[in-house]
């Protein structure tokens, strides 16, 4: 089977009862996790100059390093094969960069607008329309002609991809442009992360109550939260390789699968990340409930309209990049990626601009 | 004769329900001397109220405006003012008070007023 970098709609194996079930199980988990820790990266990258605070960052940092160690074991074992996705820069950067526009103006990332829609904000979900919609119009429709140019008129490949990834990959990793073996460059990443949290951990205050208080009614610390999410990420990657799709989480892909099934009355089209978004939306409902942090909610017209817009934004981008917040950078960064280290640098320039632009002037 | 430690920290705009030789007094408090003179008399307090200076209602918005609103709010205030902050956001709720605690003002307390509504009172220094 030729492709299995699966942000692209359709799959090529029939999906089965257990794919649908453990999409379903593992989309719970993560849409569980993601709620209880308020996991968004939007806010983490946006928080870093709107408000300087950093404990958000600090999850997803802990989350890319347990999923880097983690998936780095399971390939070493044998278990997995790492998978990489391709690197196009030119549509890495406009991607990152669109994307990174449409976070702020959705008020949320790829996952954290689908975990919202549990929790019952209504703007959230007016958001993931427009990112379904915008998937599908990037991907096959109308805008398909700027992704696949920028796609091929910007690609780079390595002939040896290195050890521990799948031999059909072309895509360049930190370890394979340099030639050494990916191993030392996780434990070079994984130190330095690990010494700038140490020194920046903060001084998280003591709450009371019973662990199942501090487990369901109250929001998680960030370095519980990160190693759930890494854990979540490497139960992920065999799940997901079982049913032919050979990746670890993702978002973009099963929205626009969704949407594409719907749309063409084909279940064929339906894929393992179908049912794991679909389970993120059940997984954050459940958790918000046992919270008592679900609520039916809209903002006014004119937030709705703004949310519509970054949905929009965010389906375009994530589709020309091949990925989103999750496919690059929570799943692929782990696995050393330039493609999706491109691609997080220029979400992060695109939602910086868009918070100054937006939020912080007047 | 009972002393509160903590009423010190009410000094304006707060309500006291006091009971005082079997009667049912009610205070609008204005300076530390009036709480001094009524402990003094042997009274003792049944229930307290801050009433705010000005009440921020962001229920329904999108991250991060309830955080921007409420600083912005928060900023164009005179020293001794409270805001009551009414927000739907779990993640406010959580962020707004440590980022109103490192502008340097108080958070009085946070309240969960419904499923996924929380009430933040601020006094502002």
């Amino acid at each position: 089977m030729e492709n299995t970098n699966k942000d692209k709609i359709g799959s090529e194996t029939l999906i089965e009862p257990t794919h649908i079930l453990s999409g379903l199980i593992v989309g719970i988990l993560f849409g569980f996790a993601l709620q209880r820790g308020r996991f968004c990266m939007n806010s983490a990258f946006r928080d870093i100059i709107l408000l300087k605070e950093y404990t958000l960052l600090k999850a997803v940092i802990v989350a890319i390093i347990v999923s880097m160690l983690g998936f780095h074991v399971m390939a070493s074992l044998g278990i997995i094969q790492l998978n990489p996705k391709p690197l196009s820069w030119g549509a890495d950067i406009i991607g990152g960069f669109i994307f990174g526009v449409g976070m702020v103006l959705a008020g949320g990332c790829a996952s954290g607008t689908t975990y919202r829609v549990g929790e019952g904000m209504v703007g959230s979900f007016v958001a993931l329309l427009g990112f379904m919609l915008s998937a599908v119009i990037t991907g096959s429709g109308a805008l398909s002609g700027i992704k696949s140019y920028l796609e091929t008129t910007t690609k780079v490949t390595v002939t040896n991809p290195g050890p521990l990834v799948t031999t059909t990959s072309q895509s360049p990793t930190l370890a394979n442009i340099i030639g050494v073996d990916p191993w030392i460059i996780v434990i070079v990443i994984a130190i330095l992360a690990i010494g700038v949290l140490a020194w920046k951990r903060g001084g998280e205050g003591k709450t009371e109550g019973s662990l199942s208080e501090k487990i369901f009614k109250r929001g998680w610390p960030w370095w519980a939260t990160g190693i759930v999410i890494g854990i979540i990420a490497m139960i992920a990657f065999p799940a997901s390789a079982a049913t032919g799709r050979n990746y670890p989480l993702g978002i973009t892909g099963g929205w626009s699968t969704f949407l594409n099934a719907l749309i063409k009355g084909d279940a064929n089209v339906l894929s393992w990340e179908t049912f794991l978004v679909i389970g993120v939306v059940i997984g954050a409902a459940l958790a918000a409930s046992i919270a008592g942090e679900f609520k039916l909610r809209a903002p006014g017209p004119g937030r709705l309209i703004q949310q519509f817009i970054g949905g929009l934004l965010l389906g375009i981008g994530a589709v020309i990049a091949n990925g989103c917040n999750i496919g690059h950078i929570l799943s692929g960064v782990p696995q050393l990626a330039i493609s999706s280290i491109i691609f997080g640098f220029f979400v992060i320039i695109g939602c910086w601009a868009t918070a100054y632009l937006l939020l912080m002037r007047r | 004769m009972q002393s509160f430690p903590f009423i010190k920290n009410y000094e304006f705009f707060a309500q006291l329900h006091y009971v005082c030789a079997k009667r049912k007094v009610k205070l609008i408090l204005k300076n530390e001397v009036n709480i001094a003179i009524l402990e003094g008399k042997g009274c003792r307090l049944m229930s307290s109220e801050i009433k705010p200076t000005q009440s921020l209602d962001v229920r329904g918005e999108v991250c991060p405006y309830p955080d921007v609103m409420t600083q912005k709010k928060v900023k164009s205030m005179k020293p001794g003012e409270i805001l009551e902050v009414l927000i739907d956001y779990p993640l406010s709720a959580e962020r707004i008070p440590e980022s109103i605690k490192k502008m340097g003002h108080e958070v009085l307390k946070v309240d969960k007023i419904g499923s996924s509504e929380w009430r933040i009172l601020i006094k502002i220094k």
